[in-house]
C-alpha cells in the first residue's frame, strides 16, 4: 500500500503570470512514471516501480526535482499520495524523513482538504494540528463529522488503500502560454517557450517519439499595430529526431534571432508538428567511435541554423566527366543512397575554381605568374551536349555551348612550383584559348 | 600521458614531430604563402588512415571550392566530407569552435587567416578535449606573432614535387633547417612518367625555346633541360 510518491504543485515562475495548469503538469510527469494523476489542485505520480529504469531512487529525485525547477512545480516527497500533496502544500519536502504519523501529526488542519472542510467546527474543539484530529474517538468521529474525513486521514496514514483516476497521454502536443509582459523582441520569446520546449520533451519521451519538427506561434496583442496581423508561427526542424530540450532551445534561439516581430507579441503556443519514433542506444562501457557522431550532427545544425542552411555542404559524386559537373555541393541530406563511383581515369586536382579563368598568353603559351611548364596531355575531355541547364535551356543558344565542352587537359607548372590543371579551348572562329580549372594544392 | 598522434605519412616529418605524427588533443598551426596552395599534398597521406574507421573531413571555410572527384582520388570518399561555408572572420571561428568542441571522429581543416592569438588560445583550450587532429591554415606572414599553438610548420613549395618545412615551434628545440619532403599529389603517381619524376623546375629557363608551340606538344612535354646549354 505504501509507495514511493511525488506531489507536484504548480507555482509561479519568476517571469510568467500563470502557474502551469495541472493537466500540462501531469502529461509531463507521465515521462517518470506511467502512475500519474490529478488530485486536487496538483499532481501525485507513483514513481517507485520506476526507480531501476533511471538508476536509482535518488538519481530519479535528482531528475525530477532539476526539471520541477524549470517547468514551476514544487515537490514533496512521501509514502502516500495524499501526504505527499499535504506536505507539498506545508512546503515541506521530504515525508521519509522520519516515520509518516509522526510528520503528518504535525500539520496544520488546511493541509487536507476533507479535514479542512471543518476546519471551523474542529477548531472549536481545540484541535490544532492532524495529530490532535487522530486523537478524538473514532467512532464520535465517524457520527460527529461525513466519512470523508477519516477515510482522507487513513489514506494519507497508509491505513487504507487510495484508488486514483491515472492520467492519460494525449495523441498529439499542443501547449500554450501566456506571456507575463507584452514581448518586443523575438529572442525574448525563447524565455517563455523553454517552459513548453520542457514540456514537450517530457511528452515526446513518455511517447517514445522524437521531434523532427516542431512550431512556435505567438499572437500579437490587441495594442499592435494594424497591419501586423494576428500573430506569426515559425517552424524548426532537426535533422534526427530528439528529445533533447538544451538542442531545441539552441536551435530556436537561433532561429529567433534572425527573427523580427511585427508588433509585440503576448501568448505563445508549441506544437510538436512532426514525431519520429527514436531508438534509444544501449551504453556501452568502451569508448566508442561511432557514439562520437551524435554530438558532431548537433554541432553541424547549429552551424546550419546559424550561417544558413546552404552553409554545410557535403558532395554527391555524379557520372559524369567534366569537371564542374561531376560533383554537386548540396546542403546536408542525412540518407547517402548512392554508391561511389568507379574510379575515373585521369587524375583529378583538389581544388577547382567556382569558373575557368582566362589566362593571358604570350606566344600562344599561358601565362598564370608567369610562364607555365607543361608536364602532362593534353587529355581530351568532350561531351555535353544532352545537357540543357537547367533554369531556361529551351532556348537558349549560349548557355548550352557553355555546357557543351572540348578541352584539352594538361598538368601544368608555374613559376612558383604550383601543380595547375589547365585547359585549352577552342573558341568562336578560330581562336585558341587557355583557361585554368583547379589546383593540386 | 602523451597524446597519441597521427602518422604524417613521411618518414623525416614523422622523426620530427614530437610524438612521431600530427598531434591530436591540440591544434597544429600550418603556414602558407598562398592558401590552397599545397593543403591536400602535405595532408593526403596522412588523412586516409584517419577516416578508414568512418571519421570525417570537416573543412572551414576553405579557400576554394574543393573537388569532391580529387580528393576521392587521394583516399578521401565524398561522403566523408563536409565543407563549412563561412566568409566572416567571427562565423569561421564560432563555426570551427562548435565543431572542435563538439569532439568528432575524423580531422578538422579550418582557414583562419585572421585569428588573433587570443582567439587561438580559446580554440586551443577546446582542442585539448578533441580527440581529432585540428590543422590551421594561416598566412605564412602570421609567424611574425606569437601563436598559443603548440606546433607551427611553415610550408612552402620547392622545385619540382618536393615541399620545403619549417617548424618554427614545437615541443622541444625549434627545428632550423628545412625539411624537404617528397610530396607527389597520390594521385599524380600513376600518371606520371618516369622522366618527369625527377623535373627540378627551373625559375629562369626561358620557355619559347624549350617548346617551339604549344599546340603540337604529345602527351608529355618535353623535358625543359634538354636544350639548355649546360654551364661549367
Amino acid at each position: 500500500m505504501l509507495g514511493h510518491w511525488a506531489a507536484l504543485l504548480p507555482i509561479p515562475l519568476p517571469g510568467c503570470p500563470s502557474p502551469i495548469d495541472a493537466p500540462s503538469l501531469g502529461i509531463w510527469a507521465l515521462q517518470f512514471t506511467p502512475r500519474v494523476a490529478l488530485l486536487e489542485e496538483a499532481v501525485v505520480a507513483e514513481v517507485g516501480a520506476c526507480a531501476r529504469l533511471f538508476g536509482g531512487m535518488e538519481p530519479l529525485q535528482r531528475t525530477v526535482q532539476a526539471q520541477a525547477g524549470d517547468i514551476g512545480a514544487r515537490l514533496a516527497w512521501a509514502p502516500t499520495g495524499s501526504a505527499a500533496l499535504a506536505l507539498v502544500r506545508q512546503g515541506q519536502r521530504d515525508g521519509f524523513a522520519a516515520p509518516l504519523a509522526q510528520i503528518l501529526d504535525a500539520l496544520p488542519l488546511a493541509s487536507l482538504t476533507p479535514v479542512a472542510r471543518h476546519g471551523a467546527t474542529l477548531e472549536r474543539m481545540g484541535c490544532r494540528t492532524l495529530g490532535d484530529v487522530r486523537k478524538l474517538p473514532r467512532g464520535g468521529l465517524a457520527r460527529r463529522f461525513d466519512k470523508a474525513l477519516l477515510l482522507a486521514l487513513d489514506q494519507a496514514y497508509g491505513l487504507r488503500p487510495e484508488a486514483y483516476e491515472w492520467v492519460v497521454l494525449p495523441e498529439s502536443f499542443h501547449a500554450r502560454l501566456e506571456l507575463m509582459a507584452r514581448v518586443e523582441t523575438a529572442p525574448a520569446l525563447l524565455f517563455g517557450a523553454r517552459r513548453l520546449l520542457v514540456q514537450m520533451a517530457g511528452w515526446l519521451s513518455a511517447r517514445r517519439l522524437g521531434a523532427t519538427a516542431f512550431t512556435l506561434r505567438w499572437r500579437h496583442d490587441a495594442m499592435g499595430p494594424k497591419n501586423a496581423g494576428a500573430g506569426g508561427e515559425i517552424t524548426i526542424r532537426t535533422a534526427q529526431p530528439t528529445q533533447n530540450v538544451e538542442h531545441f532551445a539552441r536551435l530556436l534561439g537561433e532561429h529567433l534571432d534572425k527573427l523580427r516581430l511585427l508588433a509585440p507579441a503576448g501568448e505563445i503556443e508549441l506544437l510538436a508538428s512532426e514525431v519520429a519514433s527514436v531508438v534509444e542506444n544501449n551504453c556501452s562501457w568502451l569508448p566508442d567511435g561511432v557514439c562520437k557522431g551524435a554530438s558532431v550532427e548537433l554541432a553541424l545544425e547549429r552551424i546550419a541554423a546559424r550561417l544558413g542552411e546552404p552553409s554545410v555542404r557535403c558532395p554527391a559524386l555524379t557520372p559524369d566527366h567534366r569537371l564542374e559537373w561531376m560533383q554537386r555541393w548540396e546542403s546536408r541530406s542525412p540518407q547517402r543512397t548512392r554508391r561511389s563511383e568507379p574510379p575515373y581515369g585521369l587524375p583529378l586536382p583538389t581544388w577547382i575554381l567556382d569558373a575557368p579563368l582566362r589566362l593571358a598568353e604570350r606566344e600562344h603559351r599561358p601565362i598564370y605568374q608567369g610562364p607555365l611548364q607543361m608536364l602532362l596531355g593534353p587529355d581530351r575531355v568532350e561531351g555535353g551536349w544532352w545537357h540543357r541547364s537547367a533554369g531556361d535551356g529551351h532556348c537558349h543558344g549560349g548557355d548550352e555551348e557553355a555546357l557543351n565542352v572540348q578541352r584539352d587537359y594538361w598538368l601544368a607548372l608555374s613559376p612558383h612550383a604550383e601543380l595547375l590543371w589547365v585547359f585549352q579551348q577552342r573558341l568562336a572562329g578560330d581562336q585558341i584559348a587557355w583557361f585554368l580549372h583547379g589546383h593540386f594544392g | 600521458m602523451d597524446a597519441p598522434t597521427v602518422a604524417t605519412g613521411f618518414a623525416a616529418l614523422d622523426a620530427e614531430l614530437p610524438g612521431g605524427g600530427w598531434p591530436t588533443h591540440s591544434l597544429s598551426e600550418l603556414l602558407l604563402a598562398q592558401a590552397g596552395q599545397c593543403e591536400w599534398r602535405l595532408l593526403g597521406p596522412a588523412l586516409p588512415a584517419v577516416v578508414q574507421g568512418g571519421g570525417r573531413i570537416y573543412l572551414i571555410a576553405p579557400p576554394k571550392q574543393p573537388h569532391a572527384g580529387g580528393l576521392a582520388q587521394l583516399g578521401l570518399p565524398a561522403a566523408q566530407v563536409v565543407w563549412i561555408d563561412a566568409t566572416a572572420p567571427a562565423d569561421r571561428l564560432w563555426a570551427t569552435e562548435q565543431i572542435v568542441k563538439s569532439d568528432p571522429a575524423g580531422a578538422i581543416l579550418a582557414w583562419l587567416p585572421q585569428a588573433r592569438a587570443q582567439q587561438l588560445r580559446r580554440l586551443q583550450v577546446h582542442a585539448q578535449g578533441c580527440s581529432a587532429p585540428v590543422f590551421l591554415f594561416r598566412p605564412a606572414l602570421a609567424l611574425r606573432d606569437a601563436s598559443p599553438a603548440p606546433l607551427r610548420v611553415s610550408v612552402h613549395l620547392e622545385a619540382g614535387w618536393c615541399l620545403g618545412l619549417r617548424i618554427p615551434k614545437r615541443r622541444g628545440v625549434p627545428l632550423d633547417e628545412v625539411l624537404h619532403l617528397a610530396a607527389m599529389p597520390a594521385n599524380l603517381v600513376s600518371a606520371i612518367p618516369p622522366r618527369l619524376v625527377s623535373i627540378p623546375a627551373p625559375a629562369g629557363v626561358r620557355w619559347s625555346q624549350v617548346v617551339p608551340d604549344a599546340r603540337t606538344l604529345g602527351r608529355a612535354a618535353p623535358h625543359p633541360f634538354a636544350r639548355l646549354p649546360i654551364a661549367h
